[in-house]
């Protein structure tokens, strides 16, 4: 089964093992399950035995050598700029989500875009007074107070 | 004290009560309390009990509704917030250790709304800690614990509006306040048997929460009908001149959904699970076939495209709550929060490029207008809220919730409105919950899916059985 996160419990591997939607024809449905599968036990999927090092060999294969040394270029900034604040054990977990994330990334960058395709929180230019900007002309004025601001 | 039959009704119900004066506020927010300190922390629900600011709010609506200045539906109605919204003179501690002092001197606009319609505020919802902003592994990442789930407290209640689903289940208050970036709504409420609404982005203001993700980030009531919800949205939505994802007020505002006079068009996503337990998979073709019943509704199946839509989603949500909790994460900080992954997930969400970031950002441009597309042929989308019931309080959750998503990634990525309610139990007597998805601002069409679909059934009105 792909792996993903619910509920941003863990993004950074969830940003990378994202499954995208599986597209099946309908008629491969069967008439009595809504899913692809109707599981055979209570529980999802069971855990896995491998131990980290196994893990992290296996994301790691499946790379390209050029994500793999992004992968390990990212391990270790962390470790430079952080390293002092991290145990052996976080290390660990460290370089294995790191190693299972770069496929989903890898993925996304494959998207086909065109050069017209603009990002969705695209700059706007600012008049006070334009009321297609009145949102964030009333923000920016405001001044109100937000949550972790301390009066 | 008053019986479990008045404790569990909904908002629009205990309203009517309250309005005709065959219920005291008084009485009700006294029940609530007295119940809440019972079993609220036996299930680690609240993170603070407001009883002295409830108490006095409780009698100043009953003077006023005796004196005739009858506020609304929502006055003399008590509830509990997420513990992320500001409420002052109170510690607002974003369910994390690092802010367990935090106390933030303003009320949040909500909290600001809710008491200006005459509602009762009983205490703060416990939350996963940052709402899960740094990545959490097990249920009990946050300062006050697990929460556990009413309906079977060796089971969860998902987050990170925990405490919300929680109280709101056992009958704490009428209902909660919740809020979800990707799941933190839908998964609660669905979990713990409630009708919970993802307002559409923008729709609800956030001053005075707190932020996690700027461009993702909804709040949302978490109660016990579809009912209530369209009337609590009727309430929170508007504009907020704080908030710069806040939509103008024209576009914000919520009149309500009326009756369905002609024929709402449904659409089953049959493929956005993958697997699904059994109990979940009958109790989602149960409710398949009311729906198919349903004069009101033209069933149909739809796909969702294809894309790297979960990757964009929580790229975006892993960059911007690496600024938004940038100080914790530098400070070395996030070593104070509970979970394992928590301590760690901030360092790795930093080393995610611009480069990428800007990626996703296009890629979620191009998916709200492939969804754009498929609402043209339907007004509404369902499926199971989620594949699984709850797991257990102790569960290794990335063995035991870990699944593609595509609806919550799309869902949350395009800011579209979506409502869990329950349609169904399993056998350990946990919910299964059924969610109806709309179009950006059509909050009004999934409210009005749930609303025909509660009509012809009651595992709404189920309530748990707490000693």
């Amino acid at each position: 089964m792909s792996k993903f996160s619910l509920d941003r419990r863990q993004f950074a591997l969830g940003a990378a093992a994202a499954a995208t939607a599986l597209i099946l024809p309908l008629d491969v449905l069967s008439e009595d399950t809504l899913s692809e599968k109707v599981l055979p036990a209570n529980l999802p999927a069971p855990a896995g035995e491998d131990s980290n090092d196994d893990k992290i060999r296996a994301a790691m294969s499946k790379l390209s050598p050029t994500a793999q040394k992004e992968v390990e270029m990212k391990v270790d900034s962390i470790f430079r700029k952080y390293g002092d604040h991290l145990s052996e054990e976080q290390k660990a977990d460290i370089r294995r989500i790191m190693a299972e994330s770069q496929d989903g990334l890898e993925k996304m960058r494959a998207f086909k875009l065109d050069n017209g395709d603009q990002p969705a929180d695209a700059f706007a230019a600012y008049r006070a007074e334009s009321p297609s900007h009145a949102v964030n002309a009333h923000a920016m004025k405001s001044g109100a107070v937000k949550a972790g601001e301390k009066k | 004290m008053l019986s479990e039959d008045i404790l569990f009704l909904s908002v629009t119900e205990l309203g009517k009560r309250i309005r005709s004066r065959h219920l005291s506020p008084v009485e009700l927010t006294e029940s609530y309390l007295d119940r809440s300190r019972h079993i609220g922390p036996k299930l680690n629900a609240y993170a603070t009990l407001m009883p002295e600011l409830a108490i006095k709010q409780a009698h100043a609506a009953e003077k006023e509704i005796a004196a005739g200045k009858y506020r609304g539906p929502l006055h003399g109605i008590p509830y509990a917030a997420k513990d992320l919204l500001a409420v002052k003179g109170y510690p607002t501690t974003w369910g994390a250790r690092p802010y367990s002092d935090q106390r933030i001197d303003s009320d949040a606009l909500v909290i600001k709304k809710l008491e200006a319609a005459g509602a009762i505020l009983l205490g703060k919802a416990a939350m996963i800690e940052l709402a899960g902003g740094m990545g959490y592994r097990f249920p009990s990442a946050s300062a006050t614990g697990a929460a556990k789930n009413p309906w079977n407290t060796d089971h969860w209640t998902c987050g990170s509006s925990s405490g919300s689903g929680a109280i709101t289940a056992a009958g704490l208050a009428a209902f909660a306040i919740g809020t979800e970036t990707w799941g933190s709504i839908i998964c609660p409420s669905g979990f713990c048997g409630l009708s919970g609404l993802r307002p559409t982005y923008g729709r609800v203001g956030r001053t005075g929460a707190m932020a996690l993700s700027y461009t993702m980030d909804k709040i949302g009531p978490i109660t016990r009908s579809a009912e209530d919800c369209d009337l609590l949205l009727k309430i929170l939505a508007g504009h907020d001149p704080g908030d710069v994802g806040s939509l103008p007020e024209a576009s914000a505002k919520y009149s309500g959904a009326p009756e369905v006079s002609g024929r709402l068009r449904v659409g089953w996503l049959a493929n956005q699970w993958k697997e699904l337990q059994p109990a979940v998979n009958q109790a989602a073709m149960d409710a398949r076939a009311v729906l198919e019943k349903s004069p009101n509704i033209t069933l149909s199946n739809v796909t969702l495209p294809e894309g790297p839509w979960e990757t964009a989603a929580g790229l975006v949500v892993s960059v911007e709550g690496a600024t938004a909790f940038r100080d914790l994460i530098h400070s070395g900080g996030v070593a104070e929060l509970s979970d394992p992954l928590g301590k760690i997930g901030g360092y790795m969400n930093e080393e995610i490029s611009a480069s990428d970031f800007i990626l996703a950002q296009r890629i979620r441009t191009i998916l709200q207008k492939k969804m754009e597309e498929i609402f043209t042929q339907v007004d509404v989308l369902a499926t199971p809220s989620l594949p699984v019931t709850a797991p257990r309080i102790d569960a290794n959750l990335d063995l035991e919730l870990s699944f593609a998503d595509p609806i919550g990634g799309i869902g949350n990525i395009c800011g579209l409105p979506a409502i869990s309610v329950p349609c169904g139990f399993d056998q350990q007597n946990l919910p299964v919950g059924i969610q109806f998805i709309g179009r950006a601002l059509d909050d009004a069409k999934p409210i009005q899916a749930a609303r025909i679909y509660q009509r012809q059934t009651d595992w709404h009105k189920k309530k748990p059985h707490l000693a």
